[in-house]
């Protein structure tokens, strides 16, 4: 039985799907790992990152095929997968530069949901708190400021996106 | 890292590609257009600076919203009280770095509109301001201080993007 919740499941698949290291594992997961600001660091960020992407990507994608999101909030759930692909887009080149080549994507376990409704809406949420919790507590250990400030444009996103479902769910915005 | 140390930067061109890259697949009403004309802040101080003024403007267009639309008594203090802990932060980070005080917002007057456009775009440059200058500050703590402070302007804004959906329709 899994005693994660939804959010801590998918930092978990996300980062272990991508093979992270347990020191990175630790910092998604909210305790303070000693992570010296290096190459290496980045690069393993980097791909950790890519995990999460590629994870929303994955349940964003499984969402919209078997048309589970709610007719008045396809178009969000359309334009947020775009953004979750252009934010793996940008960090696959970042790594491209360093000459480093991206994990690849892993495959997603489908949403449980068989049916349009709220409770897929709440698990898309989850996703973009997820992320949002995840960039937050990475931000910090980035060593190159181009990397910086591509997360710094990213986390925003991850957070609008989460303001907009959480809207839909009639849960407080502000 | 020194905020001034050589480090794969990157050319302003790559920087435009890559922020195309995040753009191209989002929604432009995401609002992030202006990183095609993202700044190098190059001091702590000037950055903060910046943060100071932008954040003010937002907080006087807030104070005028709130004062001319019933519907936003809820919201604005709210917003206003963010604003403020923003500020706290910002103070907080000129002391660990010993720079000089920021500007004091109440010397800082001027007539603005009570549209929510004007604000929306108050919060967005602050919002873009925020993410410019998290290079610059070379220190983690702050980095991540700073980015949870941006990433609340980011939700302030949506939330205004939404309100103005709203009146529109």
């Amino acid at each position: 039985m899994n005693h994660l919740n939804p959010r801590r499941e998918f930092i978990r698949r996300a980062a272990l799907n991508t093979g992270v290291s347990a020191v990175i594992l630790g910092v998604l997961e909210g305790r303070d790992e000693v992570l010296a600001k290096s190459e290496e660091t980045d690069i393993a960020i980097l791909n950790a990152a890519l995990g999460i992407e590629n994870e929303a990507i994955g349940i964003y994608t499984d969402a919209l095929n078997r048309e589970l999101v709610p007719s008045g909030l396809q178009d969000y759930a359309i334009e947020f997968k775009g953004a979750h692909e252009g934010h793996r887009d940008t960090q696959v080149e970042i790594l491209r530069e360093r000459g480093v080549a991206a994990v690849e994507p892993h495959s997603v376990d489908p949403i449980r949901e068989a049916t349009a409704g709220d409770a897929v809406v709440r698990r898309l949420l989850s996703v973009e708190a997820a992320a949002e919790s995840a960039y937050l507590r990475l931000i910090g250990r980035i060593r190159t400021n181009d990397y910086l400030l591509s997360a710094g444009f990213i986390v925003v996103d991850e957070a609008r996106h989460q303001t907009i479902w959480r809207r839909a769910l009639g849960l407080s915005i502000y | 890292m020194s905020p001034t140390e050589p480090q794969l930067a990157p050319s302003r061109r790559q920087l435009i590609a890559r922020g195309g890259l995040v753009l191209g697949a989002a929604s432009m009403s995401s609002g992030l257009a202006p990183f095609a004309q993202a700044k190098d802040y190059t001091s702590r101080r000037e950055a903060l600076d910046a943060l100071d003024r932008l954040a003010i403007n937002c907080g006087m267009r807030l104070g005028v919203v709130g004062r001319t639309r019933p519907s936003a008594s809820v919201l604005v203090p709210r917003f206003l009280a963010a604003l403020s802990k923003h500020r706290q932060t910002r103070d907080d980070v000129r002391r660990r770095f010993a720079l000089p005080r920021g500007v004091d917002p109440a010397r800082q007057l001027a007539e603005v509109e009570a549209d929510l456009p004007g604000l929306r775009q108050a919060l967005d440059d602050l919002m873009i301001a925020y993410a410019e200058s998290l290079p610059v500050f070379g220190d983690s703590k702050v980095v991540s201080r700073l980015a949870i402070d941006m990433v609340d302007v980011s939700r302030l804004r949506t939330v205004i993007d939404l309100w103005a959906e709203a009146e529109a329709a």
